[in-house]
């Protein structure tokens, strides 16, 4: 049977970045993780290969802040798989060192435009782990002013899915935004390119849980390639066609080797449809 | 710059009767200055008779890998040179997100899997991390490097002299997940390495019918690596990375089949083993006609 190509895309895309990435197969199969996640499972994926969740989650022992560990449908990449839908959640896990650590965690469901459930990309990070990254480093010159093969991946990859997706560069410009996307936004990528982000900016609003508006500066994307480690946000946006939506995103920087800065990636849900 | 295919095969080595035209050497290629600077293209098998061949008096090599896929530095531990001890070896390559080259090569050239350590070799020797640069200078040669589409860290190679370009994309999947391909030029992997080259060396593993059931293996269909090649505007193609299983017979058939039914924007050659090209660019053409 041929290979399912959003995995495919994913894993490689994982294989390129410096953020702990894990990918589950709908059989909640933990069926790749990359060389940055290892430290979270205690070996090396080729060493091991594919493992259930329990397998992997019984290293970890995933509770609440209380200590108590987390059930089933509370851990979220399962819950993510169970309801279609991302779920982010504050967890703490077992440390190979014997310490507890808190974690933030984002399942995301791998959802086909055919709305096939293809599996799971699944986010873990301690906050302010990026401090602890290499300084960001620019890319050294792509020929031509042609793309990285990490946003090359990205792109294709968000083509793919049923979830919102935005990518953008290292300087926080636009670089592509997926066909879900456009229904959040009430406009098509390919009448967004000559926008300016401060114009996005103006135009879509977006507000903070409380109604105000959010600084620049602290969007989601904004804070992840800052802060170089994924952020968790809620926030509400009012589309082109007039509507508000709350949504809720997490985007994830693109680190990729040497700690080449190349923007970042969000991926986006409404919460509250109208 | 003369440029000579010292394997041509990809994946496995497949030496025998029905691969001794088109060869069963893994990747290796040979490219050299006029400037007498010397420039090898990944490891694989192809390799060792590279170092018979070579002068005992040369004072500096520059082996530059693509990534560290068995098939591409199969040939390292059997390079003779590595155990010259007068000899500076420059070893480009990328690393990982985690590793560093040195620490990645590692996990091949020791026990168990090679009895030799890295830091045991007798050469001078020096690695580089071509994703961390970009690129780099090496005598006249100007050389970029970039990550293509491949699983695991891989960088293709333009490396430019005289104003004559070459390519080398040996593990290559431009088409991966396009929709429609080839896409844009600018979210189009490899483009900016390959675009207007004089020859583009580049991996054209599987037949159509192949590829479907390989797709996310890293390499290229026939037909995918023709259409990169128009799409990129290169002046020559050399088809390579030669599936174990493509026989002389099968190679043939493929090669032939094509020149007689298509016509292309560019020259096409299979690439065979021991072949030789040499590139001139305007600048070399007008300092000759001076």
């Amino acid at each position: 049977m041929p290979p399912n190509v959003e995995l495919v895309l994913l894993k490689q895309l994982a294989s390129c970045l410096v953020i702990p990435m894990f990918v589950v197969g709908r059989d909640r199969v933990l069926v790749f993780y990359n060389e940055s996640a290892e430290p979270l499972v205690g070996r090396r994926f080729e060493e091991h290969g594919a493992m259930t969740l329990d397998e992997w989650g019984g290293a970890l022992e995933p509770s609440d802040a209380e200590g108590r560990p987390l059930s089933d449908d509370e851990r979220p990449v399962v819950a993510a798989l169970d309801r279609g839908e991302p779920v982010h959640r504050t967890i703490h896990v077992q440390g190979l060192d014997g310490q507890r650590r808190k974690l933030e965690a984002t399942a995301i469901p791998l959802v086909s435009e055919s709305q096939e459930l293809l599996g799971a990309l699944a986010l873990f990070w301690q906050p302010g782990s990026g401090e602890s990254l290499k300084p960001a480093v620019p890319v050294a010159g792509a020929p031509q002013g042609q793309h990285e093969i990490e946003a090359i991946l990205m792109r294709r990859l968000a083509g793919y899915l049923a979830t919102p997706i935005f990518l953008v560069g290292s300087e926080g410009q636009l670089l592509y935004f997926n066909a879900a996307a456009e229904r959040i936004l009430g406009r098509r990528f390919e009448d967004m390119m000559a926008v300016t982000r401060n114009e996005l900016y103006e135009a879509f609003r977006p507000t903070d849980t409380d109604g105000l508006p959010l600084e620049r500066g602290t969007h989601v994307l904004t804070l992840a390639r800052e802060k170089r480690e994924p952020v968790h946000q809620r926030f509400s946006l009012r589309g082109l066609d007039g509507v508000t939506r709350t949504v809720e995103a997490t985007a994830f920087p693109l680190i990729g080797q040497s700690g080449r800065d190349l923007g970042a990636a969000g991926f986006f849900w409404e919460i509250e449809k109208p | 710059m003369k440029i000579t295919l010292r394997g041509t095969r990809g994946s496995l080595a497949a030496p025998g009767p029905e691969t001794m035209h088109y060869g069963g050497n893994t990747s290796c290629v040979e490219v050299l200055g006029d400037d007498g600077t010397l420039l090898i293209l990944d490891a694989g098998t192809g390799i060792r008779r590279l170092g018979d061949e070579l002068d005992r008096s040369r004072r500096r090599i520059d082996l530059l890998l693509t990534h560290l896929h068995m098939d591409h530095i199969q040939g390292l531990g059997f390079f003779d040179p590595l155990f010259w001890p007068d000899l500076e070896v420059h070893l480009w390559g990328p690393s990982s997100t985690t590793l560093d080259l040195r620490a990645r090569l590692s996990r091949y050239l020791s026990p168990p899997l090679f009895p030799v350590r890295l830091r045991d070799l007798p050469c001078q020797l020096s690695l580089h991390d071509v994703v961390a640069t970009g690129g780099c200078t090496v005598g006249g040669f100007e050389i970029e490097a970039q990550l293509v589409c491949h699983p695991g860290p891989t960088v293709g190679y333009r490396i430019t002299a005289d104003g004559a370009t070459l390519t080398y994309l040996p593990d290559h999947e431009p088409a991966l997940g396009a929709k429609s391909f080839p896409d844009e030029p600018n979210w189009l992997s490899g483009y900016g390495l390959a675009r207007g080259a004089d020859l583009l060396i580049h991996d054209g593993q599987y037949t159509c019918d192949q590829y479907p059931q390989h797709m996310g293996w890293g390499h290229s269909s026939i037909e995918h690596m023709l259409a990169f090649a128009e799409a990129t505007g290169v002046r020559h193609l050399v088809s390579f990375h030669h599936d174990p299983s493509h026989t002389d017979e099968i190679l043939d058939r493929i090669y032939g089949e094509i020149k007689k039914d298509r016509t292309l924007p560019f020259e096409l050659s299979p690439g065979v083993e021991g072949q030789t090209f040499v590139l001139r660019g305007a600048m070399a053409d007008r300092a000759a006609n001076a």
